[in-house]
């Protein structure tokens, strides 16, 4: 019923215009809310594919992957910004390659590695 | 190299599987029953479905397996599809892309007392270090139907399939499929119970996330679908709940379907989901698509679709917008050429980042 709730208020809120980003920076969230949806896919890093046997689709195994694709504190030496980031876009080969993520995701990933990757 | 891997990689994520045209309800048949064996549509055709393909075919042909080759008795029914796109893939650059989309073959076996066996076994790109990932089962379930042969009436189906949500695009890379409830390879094992009349039908579907294949979809729950039909309008309402280890979604949609006029269809839907972690937090987001398809004959059609999906409504400039234009001809009974194109953009007039695609489809029917 809290679910029907929520999802009738979202309806009645879809029109409103946010400015501020107030998502939990952690582990936990960066791994289900943004690498699980935009790496976990089919023919990507799911399980049943495990392309680069990296795999994102579950809270878990996306952790295991952050664990060696991030630099604690060093936003900029951790592969995992850097295949999303410009650094990687003007070579072409930026991830996800069919739709980069939101700059607002990325920047919650750097922040969360800049302020010591705490979770893994 | 790298920049070939990067397409390689970007068009399997486009990969997908062929299902039914939404896009003919109405205008041909009011239900999915009208040209296909299953209930929800897509896959195997039943004797109306062949006729339609032959009708649609510009250059005609056998309809049936193999042109013909593969008729077998009165209770088997077998076919397939086999996809493969080429083209561009753009993210800050055009990279060259080819690619297989899929290979699969089909069979449904009629047996007494209005059962039937249903069961599809295809390819996937799996994991080259667990070789069983590439073979795919993506549907296989047993059937009843309470009226046999006819398009109408209870239906119940156990087994894998994807639970009955939305318009049901055969576009699976339109974001009402992709962030919605229904996307590639969302097959569950469940059990439904479907009601379909000509001027209504209902799909309550019970799931469980699949413990033998590597799921897409990893939890367990259960949607609902409903869909009336007044004249050329069909109007449809759906909710769907699925609980996982990682998280829990809640959600809501509707659809509209129009056929405006002999030669022009829109279709729309829109779904909210909630969804809580279990590590904590929560979102709502919103899926929503606009599609219009207008028909210039049997054989051609053009589909004008426009796509938006809020990944998080109280997050900023994390909103995803999308043009698509699909071109379709179908050549003849069995092969169908698609040029399929999209443009997309972040946080649209912000100057958010911006990807896209073009690629011809070839689908070949078995």
């Amino acid at each position: 019923m809290n679910g029907i709730a929520c999802v009738v208020a979202a309806l009645l809120a879809s029109g409103c215009s946010v400015s501020t980003d107030d998502r939990p920076v952690t582990a936990d969230y960066i791994a289900a809310a943004i690498l699980a949806p935009g790496c976990g896919r089919p023919a990507c890093h799911a399980s049943g594919a495990n392309a680069k046997n990296y795999t994102f689709d579950t809270v878990a195994a996306a952790k295991t992957a952050m664990k060696r694709l991030v630099v604690a504190g060093k936003p900029d030496g951790s592969q995992l910004l850097q295949v999303m980031g410009e650094a990687t876009r003007t070579k072409g080969g930026i991830m996800p390659p069919d739709g980069p993520l939101p700059d607002a995701d990325i920047e919650l990933i750097r922040t969360w590695i800049t302020d010591g990757a705490a979770g893994l | 190299m790298r920049y070939l891997l990067a397409a390689l990689v970007a068009v399997a994520a486009i990969a997908g599987a062929a299902h039914a045209y939404p896009q003919f309800q109405i205008g041909m048949d009011p239900t999915c029953t009208g040209c296909h064996l299953s209930p929800a549509g897509g896959g195997l055709l039943n004797e109306n479905g062949l006729g339609v393909a032959s009708t649609l075919g510009q250059f005609g042909g056998a309809p049936e397996a193999a042109h013909g080759a593969l008729v077998g008795p009165d209770w088997l029914t077998v076919g397939g599809d086999a996809r493969f796109a080429a083209g561009v893939v753009e993210q800050h650059k055009l990279n060259p892309a080819a690619f297989p989309m899929q290979l699969e073959v089909a069979a449904n076996a009629k047996l007494p007392a209005g059962f039937a066996v249903y069961a599809t076994v295809g390819g996937a790109r799996g994991d080259g270090n667990r070789p069983i990932t590439f073979l795919l089962l993506r549907e296989h379930y047993v059937q009843w139907q309470a009226d046999e042969g006819s398009n109408y009436g209870l239906f119940l189906r156990a087994g894998r399939f994807m639970p009955v949500y939305g318009l049901r695009l055969a576009e699976h890379d339109e974001y009402t499929r992709r962030y919605g409830q229904t996307p590639l390879y969302g097959e569950t094992y469940g059990v439904a119970a479907e009601y379909i009349e000509p001027t209504w039908e209902v799909h309550a579907t019970g799931f469980v996330h699949d413990p033998l294949q590597d799921p897409i979809e990893r939890g367990n729950g259960g949607a609902l679908d409903g869909e009336v039909r007044l004249g050329q309008l069909q109007l449809g309402l759906q909710g769907r709940y699925a609980k996982s280890a990682d998280e829990a979604r809640t959600a809501g949609g509707a659809t509209v379907k129009w056929k405006a006029s002999p030669g022009l269809l829109f279709a729309a839907e829109s779904s909210v989901i909630h969804q809580t972690f279990a590590a904590g937090g929560a979102r709502n987001q919103i899926a929503s698509e606009l599609f219009t398809s207008i028909f210039f004959n049997e054989h051609w059609f053009v589909d004008v679709g426009l796509g938006q999906f809020d990944e998080d409504l109280k997050a900023p400039k994390v909103d995803l917008e999308g043009l698509d234009v699909n071109l379709h001809w179908f050549a003849s009974s069995h092969l169908e050429l698609l040029f399929t194109n999209r443009v997309q953009t972040i946080d649209l007039t912000k100057g958010g980042r911006s990807s896209g695609w073009s690629l011809i489809q070839v689908h070949y029917r078995l």
